[in-house]
């Protein structure tokens, strides 16, 4: 399984984040919360949640789709779980999180199915319709990730619009309530823009080892 | 061979159906909208009430007592706290901001604040929190002592790694306070009930008896259900247990104040008008781009909203950010199973299919990647239900009844009307996309 470089660099970038993150949780600085919402923090369930999220979300895939399509799935959402992890965990510094922090976490496997589960099925189909043309399964991805940006545009967009409902309406504090709902959909952006595709086009496939 | 007799074909005025089927659902939203926004009387008494549940600005309206507010989107109540004893150190007020948090959450009220003010802790809670039931939770100090009828102390709430409560009989009168020890609790809680088999051993809570019951036998699985307790004292104390004690015992200052929303600014009503806004943009959108068929959509994304705050309000979820979150986050995926299909059916309209044609290939094609997100996050969110019981549990439920509302309403309910209108006003490509030209092959 040999992954495009920039999605390998994509992936390294979001590491090193998750790293830097992780450290400042560690030295105390980063993860921090407002109205003693810490107290409620359980890392457990969230880490439970999230190996859940990803499991399922693999499962699901590869029974709707293929290995590729599950491998895809879970490698999105894992990634945005932990990249909107860490970054939540950073920006907290400057907006304490609320007690629903884990939930709104979570709530990140919303954005990383719409927009990442079309281009599994657009990049699956183009292949399966190039019987007889050469279309590289990278070529594939690419396609479908194109051709779905006006629908990741228009969803970016209107999750932009919810988020902004939130932050006109609230304090400072609201910005880091619905701070982990900004994160998700960033990372979900990221990932499907620049690392998904990729996944899928080198995952392994029973169609490649059939041609 | 006999010729079967020829069925006599039955002539339905397809239009009329179709006006029919439009009207009645539509006459059904705008019921179901104002219920939502007036609520009803249901019977001449007024015995039996149908709550407003939707929304709606201002102070007179009654729909806070069906979608509860928490203490972040509504005016909340203050709490002043000191320490009993005294002064305490900062440290030691930060863990008791700590324990309070934990047992405010334990009991159900996420959406409140605990500070530390002046070396005081101020408490805020939702309007609507009954603070006398609520005392004990935020002043008792919450140190639980095993003792024996001699008045030795063997183990303490320490050694309790989790309690809970569940009915001890069938009555449903009788509540069972159960405990899980440590293995000091299992060891220690093991030999006292050997040596003291035939009398009582004591639970007792800063200092005051909770329970006294007596030993038939030594308890050494390190867990024990203690029956005899109310509902109430019997998740008091589990909910005391679970958070451990405080450093000190706490008082209450005076009378509990008036408190603004802990996340809102000036005006509460700013961030209703905000979400409305919300909706008009993602409604506009939908007209201008997907015509009709946009119309239809942004309807039935309105009432998707309304059947969320519904259930939102049945299942008691609260007025919060938890429960916008989950319902907006639902919709969003309605939005973009829409967009997703209409994208589609565009497409395919400007290849010079006929738009009946372009919505049942949108479905079949498209429409499946949406299904799978609808299928997929949803079977994500039933797991999350069965697997947690915090906070995450709390925002499943609400986000998992919109993603089933949204699968139903995009997938059945939004194809029949877009199948009815074609009926009804035709299939001309530019009732239903604003993009008309139709791309020629070669």
């Amino acid at each position: 399984m040999r992954i495009n470089k920039s999605a390998l660099n994509t992936l390294i970038g979001s590491a090193l984040i998750m790293i830097g993150a992780l450290i400042l949780s560690l030295m105390g600085l980063a993860m921090q919360f407002n109205f003693g919402a810490e107290a409620t923090m359980q890392y457990l369930p969230l880490i439970l949640a999230i190996l859940a999220a990803v499991a399922v979300s693999f499962l699901f895939g590869w029974v709707r789709y293929s290995v590729a399509g599950g491998i895809t799935l879970g490698v999105a959402v894992l990634h945005d779980q932990l990249l909107s992890l860490a970054l939540c965990a950073v920006i907290s510094m400057a907006f304490g999180l609320s007690s629903y922090a884990p939930a709104l976490l979570i709530a990140g496997v919303v954005v990383s199915y719409a927009f990442t589960v079309p281009q599994i099925r657009d990049a699956r189909h183009l292949v399966r319709g190039a019987a007889g043309k050469t279309i590289t399964r990278e070529d594939a991805a690419i396609q479908a990730r194109d051709t779905n940006r006006p629908l990741k545009m228009a969803v970016a967009i209107a999750a932009i619009l919810i988020l902004l409902a939130f932050f006109i309406s609230g304090n400072g504090h609201m910005i880091g309530a619905v701070l982990p709902l900004l994160t998700g959909l960033l990372s979900a952006l990221v990932s499907s823009c620049l690392v998904t595709p990729f996944v899928w086009a080198a995952a392994p496939s029973r169609s490649r080892s059939r041609r | 061979m006999t010729k079967k007799p020829q069925k006599q074909k039955i002539t339905v005025n397809r239009k009329l159906v179709s006006a029919l089927t439009i009207i009645v659902v539509l006459a059904l939203s705008i019921a179901f909208v104002t219920l939502g926004v007036t609520g009803r009387k249901m019977d001449a008494q007024g015995l039996y009430n149908l709550l407003p549940w939707l929304p709606t600005p201002g102070e007179s309206t009654n729909w806070r007592q069906a979608l509860v507010p928490g203490a972040g989107l509504d005016d909340s109540v203050v709490v002043l706290l000191s320490p009993a004893g005294g002064e305490a150190g900062e440290e030691e007020l930060k863990a008791a901001t700590r324990v309070l948090v934990k047992r405010l959450g334990d009991f159900g009220w996420a959406d409140t604040a605990v500070q530390v003010k002046e070396g005081k802790l101020e408490v805020t809670l939702p309007k609507s929190a009954d603070v006398d039931y609520l005392k004990t939770l935020l002043t008792a100090k919450g140190e639980y002592t095993f003792e024996t009828p001699e008045g030795e102390v063997f183990m303490t709430g320490e050694n309790v790694t989790t309690a809970g409560f569940g009915y001890a009989d069938q009555s449903g009168q009788n509540i069972a306070l159960s405990m899980v020890f440590d293995s000091f609790g299992k060891d220690a809680f093991g030999t006292k009930t050997g040596e003291l088999s035939g009398q009582n051993i004591t639970l007792k809570r800063d200092g005051e008896v909770v329970v006294s019951p007596s030993i038939g036998e030594a308890i050494t699985q390190g867990m024990v259900s203690i029956p005899g307790f109310t509902l109430d004292s019997a998740r008091e104390n589990a909910v005391l247990l679970r958070s451990g004690a405080l450093p000190f015992a706490l008082a209450q200052e005076g009378d509990s104040l008036p408190g603004q929303a802990l996340l809102l600014g000036e005006s509460k009503d700013l961030i209703i008008y905000a979400f409305v806004a919300v909706l008009a943009i993602l409604a506009l959108y939908l007209i201008a781009r997907f015509r009709l068929g946009g119309l239809i959509a942004a309807w039935m994304l309105l009432m998707q909203l309304a059947l969320s705050y519904f259930f939102a309000a049945l299942i008691g979820a609260g007025y919060t950010v938890l429960t916008l979150s989950a319902i907006y986050a639902a919709l969003l995926v309605s939005f973009f199973a829409v967009n997703n299909l209409f994208l589609a059916i565009q497409e395919d309209a400007r290849q010079g299919r006929s738009i009946r044609q372009a919505i049942k290939e949108g479905y079949a094609g498209k429409g499946h990647a949406s299904l799978d997100v609808f299928a997929g996050l949803l079977l994500l969110f039933i797991v999350f239900i069965m697997m947690d019981q915090g906070i995450i549990k709390m925002f499943s439920e609400v986000i998992a009844i919109g993603l089933l509302l949204g699968l139903i309403i995009v997938h059945l309910v939004l194809r029949l009307l877009l199948n009815e209108s074609i009926h009804l006003f035709g299939g001309k490509n530019s009732l239903f996309t604003s993009n008309n030209s139709v791309k020629k092959e070669g």
